[in-house]
């Protein structure tokens, strides 16, 4: 088995949309194993290990897809990421606290969401190269730089306090209010195309299991660190903007 | 007469990155940062149309388009936000909204979203 490689343990009982999800990612460092009930998921997890994310129908031979991950939880200390198939949208669904609850036919954007989802962990693990891009400001500016200037102000005095507020609030064990200030800045981020940033405040604010927040919060404080310190670099002139946080 | 927006957004990068494309296509802007206050500007001021975040402080997106739908049934609102949840996003069509547009925007997206609504309405 290459370990570089993510694993995915899909649970799906139709072969055809087993096939249809692997090939998703048959060019990708993901590596899905699939079975088609999910006793076979079970035993593979206990010979191999928790995996990288596991994929589960909701209506999983023979357990169904609640029994299924209490079983994982309790016999296992399961705590991978979960997304549940459904059929449909349902408000029974709402019991499961998993990551993400998708439908059938698999869509581009569920894809792309699992596909950043795997990537979290090289996201925490290494800090952006490049810690922000001005090529959506520009467009927004369309030549104005005074506009680009004024934005990169705005990012400067407003994040950072925004930031450490989502660092107390977590601190505090206060997660509503941790959830609301991730999603709260992350358009700031995404203004400043600095992705890693946006899609880890877009998994505290919505698909964060409570243990998973200290690794998270965390990344995300060192990864503005590193955008606000790249800014000032490039733009000392905007020190005299940025108003001090301590 | 230059038309009037009203912008509901509590991130003032986003905010002021609209005022600039809109103020640029020749409408005049005015800002405010949650839902409470957003109320407020609609009961005292005459808007042409408004361009709402749905995560608001105080009073959600969501029940300032459910009050400006009652109180103003043809005042067109455009829905800017992050969430993608196809139930949300249907949720606000119902509730009214002429359009969602997610983030981070394109202003080209946004200005042709706003003058179609402003023909519908005329």
């Amino acid at each position: 088995m290459n370990t570089t490689k993510k694993r995915v343990i899909l649970v799906e009982a139709d072969l055809n949309a087993q096939l249809q999800f692997k090939a998703q990612f048959a060019k990708s460092e993901v590596e899905v194993t699939a079975f088609t009930s999910g006793m076979g998921a079970i035993q593979y997890i206990k010979q191999n290990g928790i995996p990288e994310l596991l994929v589960l129908e909701e209506a999983a031979k023979p357990l169904g897809a609640v029994q299924t991950l209490n079983y994982l939880k309790d016999q296992i200390g399961f705590s991978a990421p979960v997304i549940v198939v459904a059929n449909h949208i349902h408000s029974g669904l709402d019991k499961l606290r998993v990551q993400k609850i998708i439908t059938r036919p698999y869509r581009n954007a569920d894809i792309q969401f699992i596909k950043e989802l795997l990537m979290l962990d090289a996201i925490i693990k290494n800090p952006s190269s490049q810690a922000y891009n001005l090529d959506y400001l520009m467009e927004l500016a369309d030549g104005d730089d005074t506009f680009i200037q004024e934005s990169l102000k705005i990012f400067l005095t407003s994040v950072p306090a925004q930031v450490h507020a989502l660092v107390e609030s977590f601190e505090e064990n206060r997660l509503e209010a941790v959830c609301q200030y991730a999603h709260a800045i992350k358009p700031s981020y995404e203004m400043l195309q600095s992705k890693r940033a946006a899609n880890l405040c877009d998994t505290i604010a919505h698909y964060a299991q409570p243990q998973e927040l200290p690794s998270l919060v965390k990344a995300l404080k060192k990864e503005h660190e590193t955008i606000e310190y790249a800014l000032l670099q490039d733009f000392p002139e905007l020190l005299n903007g940025k108003k001090c946080n301590n | 007469m230059r038309k009037r927006i009203l912008i509901v957004e509590d991130n003032q990068q986003v905010a002021e990155a609209i005022v600039l494309s809109l103020e640029q296509a020749g409408y005049t802007t005015c800002v405010c940062a949650d839902g409470t206050t957003a109320i407020e500007q609609l009961k005292s001021n005459t808007f042409h149309l408004v361009i709402i975040d749905l995560l608001l402080p105080f009073t959600s997106g969501m029940n300032v388009i459910k009050w400006s739908k009652t109180e103003f049934p043809t005042l067109p609102i455009i829905v800017l936000s992050s969430i993608i949840e196809e139930n949300i996003v249907t949720h606000t069509f119902l509730m009214g909204a002429f359009d969602y547009i997610s983030k981070p925007f394109k202003p080209s997206d946004l200005l042709q979203s706003i003058n179609k609504a402003l023909q519908q309405k005329n």
